[in-house]
């Protein structure tokens, strides 16, 4: 096998999608990344929309092939063993969606159970997740009559229900509004307690300067640049994440422009 | 711990949460539930309910007969006048004598003008208030007979009233003459051993499970699908415009089991509603709210055993319906998306459960095979206790054939990739295989446009419409076509239409292919009567006259020359040339020889003409030209039109014939059917195995 | 600096209506639904009927029923019963057919006794059985008993053809005994008759398009105004688009007539379209079925302009109250859930029109929807009503009005902005006699 790192949670190595387009040929999505987060990190991925962020979180959480390259996930290689994955990472996007006409305990159940979980250990820990996310008094309403902050904390508890090693989020606060996203930004925060990797992507450079150990920044579908906040400025000789962020693209801009 | 650490299912779970999702939404319980066992029980009442009120303000509407029966014996004109009385309600006004004779002269003079004249007469002599003109005359034909002559006004239905009782009483009259004449003559009738009575050998019973036997594969297509399709929107496209596919999608369970979970959902409620409907539909007719149409108080249960028998039928026929229906929902990517979807699918699904109302229609294993049509049909049998194992047995395995192809298309439906990977660019979606659905879309366009165009322009003038639908209409659509893969490839119009010098052995081939295609037609065609034999006005009808009057060259130039330059531009030519740039080469072969077979408009027509279609696509694809299939199509044609025409080369070798005779030449069709002739295919395909030079 | 002047409520309502339509179809969904798929939908349709009714034409022409002969102890079958029950009616086409039109094969049967018992015994035998049993009686009870299954298809085939041919046999038995009896054969048909109709072609035409088309027309067009009724209203609710209308400078009466008027457009493109492909294929698609349709529909185009005005009316009225009612509806689904029985509600009494006998009176001029369909009936058939067309298009108009006055006061309820939340139909009048009015 793969002389894999036992440390790491993440290791992707030279990930490829590409899409087929009889317009304009193929188009690379996403043009070999190479990625690691350690155990208990939290890693953002920072870069404009259609950079190719959601696109190597899918890949990375099994819901899309990767044209090329490998992604290990817990020491599981994503592609051999997507199930095994799953059950090993929590994902959530802004996107998600709950199921309108079941309440928050009946949603966390559903999915407690499609996650091999079952009789009382399943129940406490759904009851310790609402007493943690302060659910208590909302748990047996449907969720079509929650408010955003409320649905928001229903996904997150979703996600982290089965104790995943791993949490992908894709832009988790995009959308929000401030008190749902500060429960968001609270939770990344809290998960580094609790030795959990989260690798998430975002487009607002004050979270990533909050919350992130190491930062990776994408842009059309390649790492720009990768390390600490300070690591990042001192490579580029910028003082703020954002000047660091334009700089890079500048530069990127530049050597896609200039051939050779 | 519990000692199975993985109890629960996932499909088990998932049905269970979709079944929860789905009674909980109160919407969804009236318009799947309670909705249709309300409505079409409602429906099938009101109906008959209607039916008799039009039949009882019919019955109780007075109608005026306005009469000259002068030209008949007095006799006749009484019992004429005591019968037509019976006819209640009915007002007699009196013509004066003469008025008849006046009006018979119009008609026999058998003119427009005359028509016109009579007509006018008639009307006056009915008056504003009459419905009916009726009189006797000499009949011209017969003499010393008597011809009732009546006019009415077919556009009003007061007058179609009056007409039916006025013959009503013409028809008793006619009777009662008729057996006093017998009576009087011969003291009986003559043929009285010979007077038919029918003998029902059905029992109540028999009729009941008929009555339900053809009622109930319709109710079953329409319930399901109303019933089922709110839960399938709800169960696929509903997710992914509430956005939790995606989370379910990353669950450590297979998509598979997810599908199947929903699928399961969705059929445990159409099932439910079907069965909730049927349920009132009957109670309503036990509880004699109304009849069944056609009914006619047939109240006898059916045997158990039947209805059993019944039962085992119809549930394969729910699993296909049900899976159709996940499939369509699937595939749209909102609930209103999924919506337009259903009315066109039920129409469409209704049509062979229909066939199940045609009393004359009897099953047999090539009926049985047809999807829907075949199970409705072996339920009827099934319910009258008709039912033979083959028939029954295939009707069936195909089914749940069906069903089995449908829900593996249906287990796909959640496939991460084609979802998420085309909202990721949804740009991408849209033009992935763009040049082969618009050559698609163009070759369905084709399709409607001769069958609808064409076919109204040859109902005009048969000569002239073929000719306008070939070289004008085609054409058009050809152009039309391919100018955007031309566009999108760079090439002239020719090339994309593949107008390009051919291999000359590749030509040789597509003669050799043709002749061995005509055989096999031939052959096709004496087996295909078997099994769907042609009705009587399809070949009494023939070719137009038009046609069979032409001179066999310019017969050949319309049937033979012109499709095979024309339709071969547009198929294998516009067509093929935007299929063969996204798809795979069985797929454009399948769908050519689909289109081509459509295009023909007849289901007599569709084997052979889908077969040309294929090979011409084939032939295309392998010698990269038109020119061979054009050549194919051609030849076939001409051998078809030209068939009767003698051929000098070959002579019939019959041994009756003196020394000295010359012997007689054979026709076309007659070389055709030599036993050289199929084995032309090998050389065929060795010539199109040698690739063209570059 | 002069500001322009407001656009005056007509104009801005037309500006609206159009901005409505042509969104409405760009949307390809929509095209799909209210253009394409009429056109391809009858056709598709017609020729599967036509040509499944060929198949089995075909098929029944072609197939053999096999008809047991008997008879009671003592009665000799004559052999002219076993040659008229072989005869085959349109034995020329016989050969061009290949051979096996309506085909009568005889078993003859050597029991006797009660028909029912005997045709049950003989259907009850193996592989090949007979279809029907057909028993000449003895001297008491004269005559031929056919015995058959009416529930079995082969066998109600069986007992047509051979009451068909018994009953050709028995004529010919009786002229035959007239003529050897040196009798006027005449005797035997006392007197003929002839109906001959006054209508002409193209009235027949107009008579039969009066029986469907009515009702035809109110469904197409409440299907016609289905789809865009709540999409404008509810599906705009859903995307959220609604706001940008609602800032738009011109007065709120305008966005809601424009919204109805946009609704009423997309529902007469529907319907008419609708027509045009059932036209187009219904005309020409029939001559396929060969001969034995005589019908000739020809289309009565004054009927037709004189159906128009009120066409339009109903039409108005139509999509007005569709729309008032989706609007109630938060989503596009809950709006569809909302209009099913409200559909009901326009389709039901428009059945009245293939009642035969009712006519349009001045009492039923007043009624909704009954009133339309008996008037297009009436039109149809060219019939002179110039007071109860007067009084239909009276009636329609003022229901049209309140229709509208209904669905803009239901719009411009504030609460419909504000909530998330469907209103049931149920609670339709407290919700529009308590609510504020958004401006």
């Amino acid at each position: 096998m793969t002389d894999l790192d036992p440390n790491l949670a993440i290791e992707i190595r030279g990930l490829r999608k590409t899409f087929q387009d009889p317009e304009r040929g193929t188009v690379e999505a996403v043009k070999g990344v190479d990625l690691s987060c350690r155990r208990g990190e939290i890693y953002g991925l920072l870069g404009p929309n259609g950079a190719g962020k959601t696109t190597t979180l899918r890949m990375l959480a099994s819901i899309l092939a990767p044209t090329s390259g490998s992604a290990y996930l817990d020491g599981v290689d994503v592609a051999a063993n997507p199930l095994e994955v799953r059950r090993r990472m929590g994902f959530l996007s802004t996107s998600t969606g709950l199921y309108p006409r079941l309440t928050a305990r009946e949603t966390l159940r559903y999915f407690g159970k499609l996650h091999g979980m079952h009789g009382d250990t399943l129940e406490a820990r759904i009851e310790e997740l609402l007493v943690a996310f302060e659910m208590e008094s909302i748990a047996d309403g449907r969720t079509e009559s929650f408010s955003t902050g409320q649905k928001q904390k229903v996904s997150i508890a979703r996600a982290v229900l089965h104790d995943p090693k791993v949490l992908i989020l894709d832009e988790p606060t995009t959308g929000l509004d401030i008190l749902a996203a500060s429960t968001m930004v609270d939770f990344i925060d809290s998960s580094r307690a609790r030795g959990t990797c989260v690798l998430f992507s975002t487009h607002i450079m004050s979270e990533a300067e909050r919350l992130c150990d190491r930062i990776g920044i994408i842009y059309q579908g390649r790492l720009l640049a990768e390390g600490t906040q300070a690591e990042l400025c001192e490579q580029t000789g910028e003082k703020f994440l954002d000047g660091v962020f334009m700089s890079l693209v500048r530069a990127a801009d530049k050597s896609a422009g200039t051939p050779g | 711990m519990s000692r199975h650490s993985k109890t629960i299912k996932p499909w088990k779970l998932v049905f269970h949460t979709e079944l929860l999702g789905l009674l909980r939404d109160r919407r969804a319980m009236f318009a799947g539930l309670i909705l249709p066992a309300l409505l079409y029980p409602f429906m099938f009442l009101g109906q008959g309910w209607l039916g008799k009120i039009a039949e009882e303000t019919l019955n109780t509407q007075e109608v005026h007969v306005a009469m000259d029966l002068s030209a008949a014996s007095p006799q006749v004109q009484g019992r004429l006048a005591e019968l037509l009385a019976l006819q209640i309600p009915i007002q007699v006004d009196s013509l004066p004598p003469g008025s008849g004779a006046s009006i018979d002269a119009l008609v026999q003079e058998a003119t427009p003008d005359a028509w016109q004249r009579e007509r006018e007469l008639a009307i006056s002599l009915i008056g504003t208030d009459g419905h009916l003109v009726l009189y006797a005359v000499p009949d011209p034909v017969v003499a010393d007979r008597t011809l009732f002559r009546l006019h009415f006004d077919g556009a009003r239905e007061t007058s179609r009233e009056a007409r039916k009782r006025t013959n009503r009483a013409l028809s008793q009259l006619s009777d009662e003459l008729r057996s006093e004449f017998m009576s009087e003559q011969f003291g009986g009738d003559p043929a009285q051993a010979f007077v038919s009575e029918d003998l029902d050998l059905a029992s109540e019973e028999d009729l009941s499970g008929a009555l339900l036997g053809k009622l109930l594969p319709l109710i079953a297509v329409l319930v399901l699908l109303s019933g089922g399709s709110y839960a399938a929107l709800a169960a696929f496209a509903g997710e992914r415009e509430s956005g939790t596919l995606e989370t379910l999608l990353v669950q450590p369970v297979e998509s598979i089991a997810i599908v199947r979970g929903k699928f399961l959902a969705v059929l445990s409620t159409s099932l439910a509603t079907l069965v909730l409907n049927t349920m009132s539909l009957l109670l309503c007719v036990a509880l004699g709210l109304g009849d069944l149409p056609g009914g006619g108080g047939a109240a006898a249960t059916p045997q158990a055993l039947r209805v059993l028998l019944g039962g085992l039928i119809l549930i394969p026929v729910c699993l296909f319906l049900v899976s159709v229906l996940c499939l369509v929902c699937g595939k749209a990517r909102s609930f209103r998306e999924g919506q337009h979807y259903i009315l066109p699918l039920s129409l469409v699904m209704l049509l062979p459960a229909a066939v199940a109302m045609q009393p004359d229609v009897q099953l047999d294993a090539f009926l049985a095979c047809i999807p829907i049509a075949g199970p409705a049909l072996a339920f009827r049998e099934a319910m009258v206790g008709n039912l033979s194992f083959l028939p029954g047995f295939l009707a069936v395995f195909s089914t749940l054939l069906y069903s089995t192809l449908v829900l593996r298309r249906v287990g796909g439906l959640l496939d991460a990739e084609k979802i998420l990977g085309s909202e990721a660019g949804d740009e991408e979606l849209k033009q992935r295989r763009v040049q082969s659905r618009s050559a698609l879309t163009w070759g369905w366009a084709g399709v409607l446009s001769v069958y609808l165009v064409g076919g109204l322009l040859q109902s005009v003038h048969p000569i002239g419409g073929l000719a306008a639908t070939l070289w004008l209409l085609l054409p058009f659509l050809t152009w039309a076509c391919v100018r955007r893969t031309a566009e999108r490839s760079g090439e002239s119009l020719p090339v994309a239409l593949g107008l390009r010098l051919p291999a000359i052995h590749h030509l040789v081939g597509a003669l050799l292919a043709a002749a061995a295609l005509a055989r096999f037609a031939t052959v096709w065609i004496a087996w295909q009567q078997k099994v769907m034999p042609l009705p009587s006005s399809i070949t009494s009808a023939g070719l137009p006259t038009q046609f069979t009057e032409l001179s066999p060259l310019l017969m050949f130039l319309a049937l033979a020359l012109s499709p095979g330059i024309c339709e071969e531009l547009f198929f294998r030519g516009a067509v093929l040339s935007g299929l063969k740039r996204d798809l795979k080469a069985w797929k454009v072969v399948a769908w050519q020889a689909l289109l081509f077979g459509a295009v023909h408009a007849s289901i007599y027509r569709f084997a052979p003409t889908a077969l040309i279609g294929g090979l011409a696509a084939i032939i295309t694809l392998r010698s990269r030209s038109l020119f061979p299939a054009m050549l194919l199509h051609i030849t076939y044609n001409g051998v078809l039109v030209l068939g009767q025409q003698t051929l000098p080369f070959f002579v019939k070798d019959s041994p009756d014939l003196l020394p000295s005779e010359a012997p007689p030449a054979m026709t076309l069709e007659e070389v055709l059917n030599l036993p050289w002739v199929p084995w032309l295919a090998i050389p065929a395909l060795v010539l199109f195995a040698i690739p063209r030079r570059r | 600096m002069n500001s322009p002047p407001p656009p005056s409520t007509w104009r801005a309502t037309l500006w609206v209506a159009k901005k409505e339509l042509l969104t409405g179809f760009r949307d390809r969904q929509m095209t799909l639904y209210a253009v394409v798929l009429p056109i391809c939908l009858y056709p598709v349709m017609f020729w599967i009927m036509i040509q499944g009714a060929l198949l089995f034409q075909g098929r029944r022409e072609h197939t053999t029923v096999l008809v047991g002969v008997n008879s009671d102890p003592g009665v000799e079958v004559p052999a002219e019963v076993f040659e008229a029950l072989s005869y085959a009616p349109g034995a020329s086409e016989l050969k061009e057919s290949g051979g096996g039109l309506e085909f009568v094969e005889i078993l003859p049967i050597e029991q006797s006794g009660d028909p029912a018992t005997v045709a049950r015994e003989e259907r009850a035998k193996g592989e090949k059985h007979i279809d029907a049993l057909l028993t000449l009686r003895g001297a008491e009870q004269s005559g031929v008993v056919i015995a058959y299954d009416s529930t079995d298809s082969r066998s109600e085939l069986a007992a047509k053809r051979v009451r068909k041919r018994m009953g050709i046999y028995a004529e010919d038995t009786r002229e035959l005994a007239a003529k050897r009896g040196g009798l006027d054969p005449r005797g035997l048909t006392p007197f003929t008759s002839e109906d001959r109709n006054l209508a002409p072609d193209k009235e027949m035409g107009a008579f039969v398009l009066s029986l469907l088309l009515p009702l035809l027309l109110v469904v197409m067009c409440v299907m016609g105004a289905f789809y865009p009724a709540v999409d404008l209203t509810a599906g705009e609710r859903e995307r959220g688009t609604s706001e940008t209308t609602m800032i738009l400078p011109i007065p709120r009466l305008a966005v809601h007539q424009g919204k109805i008027l946009a609704v009423c457009a997309s529902a007469l493109l529907a319907t008419s379209l609708n027509l045009l492909a059932l036209a187009l294929s219904a005309s020409h698609l029939l001559k396929q079925l060969g001969q034995g349709v005589d019908l000739k529909i020809e289309v009565p185009f004054v009927a037709f302009a004189s159906i128009a005005p009120l066409a339009l009316l109903f039409t108005f009225f139509v999509s007005a109250i569709l729309t008032g009612v989706a609007a109630l509806a938060k989503s596009f689904k809950e709006g569809q859930a909302l209009l099913g029985p409200v559909q009901m509600i326009f389709i039901l009494p428009a059945m009245t029109s293939i009642l035969p006998g009712l006519e349009l009176t001045t009492k039923i001029a007043f009624v909704p929807v009954v009133n339309v369909v008996m008037a297009f009936r009436s039109m149809l058939r060219g019939e002179a009503l110039p007071l109860e067309y007067t009084l239909t298009a009276v009636s329609l108009l003022l229901y049209a009005g309140l229709a509208i006055l209904f669905a803009v006061r239901v719009l411009s309820r504030e609460s419909l902005g504000v909530s998330n939340k469907t209103i049931p139909l149920t609670r339709l009048f407290s919700f529009l006699r308590s609510d504020n009015l958004s401006r």
